[in-house]
């Protein structure tokens, strides 16, 4: 089954994602990186040294100066990309339900970093990393991508920290998409502060459901917690609705607050939003 | 500030039960989120084990609690008093009639009036000069004018309840004279009836809440060829049509029971018939159970048909002849003043003449008298003017006037009493001389009309039924509360009363008997004289009055051309503020309904 139709991909398929930071992949790509290499875009001079391509020797320098030196250019290598996507119990919830519409941003984030020759990696988490699938290189390799998210199931808690610590690391840059609820007690903010840590660019994405926006429910409740089954008493009155209301802003600020400081790209989704929309907001 | 129904207070048990309510744990849906994270943070709720739950502050609760709380007061009555005035003086009275046995209102009306009567004087200034007068068959000041509280309602407390009826005009007049003394003073009355006092302006305080009573009004008897018919009158004071069962009794073993309905505010005459003849005492009683209980017998003496004997002493007087021999039971003996043997008869009549020497036995009746040693006779006085007055002879006669052409000028000796005068002469006296009784008519039935008026044989008859022996000792008629007036057989040496109640009270000597005054017990007394010749005992009833119509003026309000005020119930005095606090319990239980549908609350 696939994720996205043929006409999501049609759409998605011009967007691709501003990426500020170089990264380090292993592949040529069509991201800056550190790594001087062959490319168009000039970065610097270096004195020649024995076994430099003498190809770029700058022969205008050295009729100035009596020197040799070699141009450097910027390489372009590809950002390996990877894909946070939290399979906890919490994510399956709402109407539109938020983990169909978390695979699709999914898919669609790896779509598009593969069009733009990206590695995608893909993590599915929640009290710890499910495993790391990729890296997929080649567009064709959509189809894998697209094979995965449909196997995954949601199960557990989240706890983003604790994930992120249990997975392997490859040292380098790259680009991180956190795709998730953001509702978990703690652990959001110290995973994002890890992910810096490791260099990545982070690309936090809230996603909700319509009813977590707005909860369409009144009357004497008692309302379980989908991941931890524990129950809560609660009479749902309007002004009860208000104050959750306002508790939600406050906690979705603190998220902003918080990536703010952390130069973090940061975009609040909602489970019904067409999948290309998803990606507008999350890219500009 | 008061309570007119403390019991309305039960309703405070509501308050427990809201409260219980809402920390009872209410059965919610249970509804699955993806977290609770946010819901925690709003939300103070604490899961706890047990099914109680700290009682949190919440609106509706309080809204629903006050609401309870007003209609308990509305219940209560809860009241204002409005002091309009204060009183320096105070005429409390108090009707301890029949009527106020009712048991309407609880435990009877008197109860009740007497402890209102205590809290009013509790709410009087200390200073306030308090009288305290009951009304019943007679009005008795009980205290006058005292400023000590403790007294008054000492006074009040020892009112006891009466079988009689209240006796308007003695009240009336009683009250007035009070009130002349004191001008100032606030007359309150608390009775059932709102008796008027002149013009006087009252603070009434009535005590009637329902009227469906059945009272035995009358009872009568009679012997007929075919046994006793007894003839029973049942008013139903109530508003409503009542059914009732009536039983006959006849010396305590029951004899006929009628089931009778009668229509409201009507009465209705219930007849027995072929009642056995050897029975003595009749009771009818009601056996329906109404507010009071004490008018639902009525009791009648069955009266011995013993023969009375009459000496008729004349020249010849064919009007007493004819008349005396219609009379029945009464066997008349006509002779000449000189043939005359005076003894062995229970009533001499002389006319025209008296004997030397007075009878031993018997009563006496004389026309125109003749010089003898009891009272002086002289000439003739022409064309006397004849009023008529009220005596027992003159029962039945208020109306008889008739012409005298000349009566006997008599003085009227110390032993008698004048019952028809002209110019201070006595027409006709009557008096008691040793055991016996005499009547004087001072002119001869010769020289007036009366003989050819219809009402002679009824004059005759009533002077037989009132003079001749021993029909004379029979009392009829008599009611709760009256006094008696035995007039007891000449040669009775002592003789007792025996009460329903098992009693025996000697009346006699001093002979003649003083009034018996203890008939406040209807039911059957027995008149016990104990002579030489032997004992007799004389049955007679006492009855409760037909409080109704003894008291009927009074009902109908003010008649035509009084300028009676209408009596202020002194409870109205007070603010009565139930409709007010239902009012604004209704207006919180909307208010608690808008908040409710609202939601705005959390």
């Amino acid at each position: 089954m696939k994720i996205l139709s043929s006409e999501e991909l049609r759409r998605i398929h011009s967007l691709s994602m501003q990426v500020k930071m170089p990264v380090s992949g292993m592949a040529t790509g069509n991201r800056k990186s550190r790594s001087k290499g062959s490319s168009v875009e000039f970065s610097d001079f270096r004195e020649y040294a024995p076994g430099d391509d003498f190809r770029r020797i700058d022969w205008n320098a050295y009729g100035r100066f009596n020197r040799l030196f070699v141009k450097l250019y910027m390489e372009e290598r590809e950002a390996p990309v990877r894909v946070f996507l939290d399979t906890s119990l919490s994510m399956n919830y709402g109407d539109p339900n938020k983990f169909p519409a978390a695979c699709r941003l999914a898919a669609a984030m790896s779509y598009i970093s593969l069009m733009s020759y990206d590695s995608v990696y893909i993590n599915p988490w929640n009290e710890k990393v499910q495993g790391t699938y990729g890296p997929y290189r080649t567009q064709s390799a959509y189809i894998e991508v697209d094979t995965l998210l449909s196997g995954l199931k949601v199960s557990g808690k989240s706890s983003f920290f604790n994930a992120l610590r249990s997975m392997e690391w490859k040292t380098g840059r790259g680009v991180s998409v956190v795709i998730t609820d953001g509702l978990m007690q703690d652990g959001l903010e110290e995973g994002l502060k890890y992910l810096k840590y490791k260099n990545q660019d982070v690309f936090l994405c809230i996603i909700l459901s319509p009813d977590e926006m707005s909860p369409a429910i009144s009357g004497a409740l008692e309302l379980a917690d989908s991941e931890t089954g524990e129950r809560i008493e609660v009479t749902v009155s309007d002004v009860l609705l208000k104050k959750y209301d306002e508790a939600l802003n406050q906690h979705l600020s603190k998220i902003q607050e918080q990536c703010r400081k952390l130069g973090i790209h940061h975009s609040v989704l909602t489970s019904d939003m067409p999948v290309d929309l998803m990606l507008k907001t999350i890219i500009t | 500030m008061f309570f007119e129904t403390p019991y309305g207070f039960f309703g405070l048990l509501a308050i427990p039960i809201i409260i219980l309510m809402y920390i009872l744990k209410q059965k919610r849906e249970k509804v699955t989120v993806s977290s609770l994270i946010l819901w925690s943070r709003v939300l103070n709720d604490m899961q706890v084990k047990t099914p109680w739950q700290k009682l949190q502050k919440n609106l509706l609760l309080f809204l629903q609690i006050l609401a309870v709380v007003l209609i308990v007061f509305a219940l209560a009555g809860f009241s204002v008093k409005v002091d309009s005035e204060s009183v320096s003086s105070v005429i409390i009275v108090i009707d301890n009639s029949l009527s106020m046995a009712s048991t309407d209102i609880k435990p009877t009306r008197l109860d009740a009036a007497k402890k209102d009567a205590v809290e009013y004087i509790d709410d009087l200034p200390s200073n306030s000069r308090v009288t305290v007068v009951s009304i019943g068959r007679e009005a008795n000041v009980l205290v006058y004018a005292s400023t000590s509280k403790d007294d008054v309602k000492k006074s009040i407390g020892s009112i006891n309840q009466t079988s009689g009826y209240v006796d308007p005009e003695k009240a009336e007049e009683l009250i007035l004279s009070l009130k002349s003394q004191d001008p100032d003073a606030r007359i309150v009355l608390f009775s059932d009836t709102s008796f008027r006092f002149g013009n006087e302006r009252i603070r009434f305080a009535e005590y009637k809440k329902q009227t469906n009573n059945v009272a035995v009004t009358g009872f009568r008897h009679t012997k007929t060829g075919k046994g006793i018919t007894a003839m029973s009158i049942v008013r139903n004071q109530g508003e409503d049509a009542a059914e009732i069962t009536l039983t006959l009794y006849g010396d305590n073993e029951f004899l006929d029971s009628k089931w009778v309905t009668i229509p409201g505010n009507q009465a209705r005459t219930v007849w027995w018939e072929k009642i056995p003849d050897g029975v003595k005492t009749l009771r009818v009683s009601i056996e329906t159970e109404d507010i009071l209980p004490d008018d639902n017998n009525a009791y009648e003496a069955v009266r011995s048909e013993e023969t009375v004997k009459i000496l008729l002493a004349t020249e010849g007087n064919v009007f007493l002849e004819k008349v005396l021999s219609l009379i029945e039971g009464a066997e008349v003996v006509r002779t000449l003043p000189e043939e005359a043997i005076y003894e062995g008869y229970d009533l001499y009549i002389f006319d025209g003449m008296m004997p030397e020497k007075l009878p031993e036995d018997g009563n006496i009746t004389v026309f125109s008298p003749t010089p003898n040693s009891l009272f002086p006779v002289g000439d003739w006085m022409d064309n006397p003017l004849i009023i008529p007055t009220e005596h027992e002879i003159f029962r039945y006669l208020e109306k008889l006037t008739f012409a005298v052409r000349r009566t006997r000028i008599i003085e009227k000796p110390e032993w008698a009493e004048t019952i028809m005068e002209y110019n201070g002469n006595p027409v006709v006296f009557e008096g008691i001389v040793g055991n016996k009784r005499i009547l004087v008519f001072g002119f001869d039935l010769f020289d007036t009309d009366l003989p050819l008026r219809s009402e002679f044989p009824i004059l005759i008859s009533n002077i037989v039924d009132e003079y001749a022996p021993p029909r004379e000792t029979v009392v009829d008629r008599v009611l709760t509360g009256d006094s008696v007036q035995f007039r007891l057989n000449p040669d009775t040496v002592r003789a007792y009363v025996n009460t329903p109640d098992g009693r025996r009270l000697q009346i006699a000597p001093p002979i003649p008997a003083e009034p018996f005054t203890d008939t406040d017990k209807p039911g059957i007394y027995f008149l016990e004289q104990v002579k030489e010749s032997g004992n007799i005992s004389t049955a007679f009833s006492v009855n409760i009055p037909d409080e109704y119509l003894m008291e009927k003026d009074s009902y109908d309000g003010s008649g035509p051309g009084t300028e009676y005020r209408i009596s202020v119930p002194f409870r109205k005095e007070s603010l009565k503020l139930s409709i007010l606090l239902l009012a604004l319990a209704v207006a919180i239980l909307s208010l608690e309904w808008w908040c409710y549908a609202n939601r705005n609350y959390v």
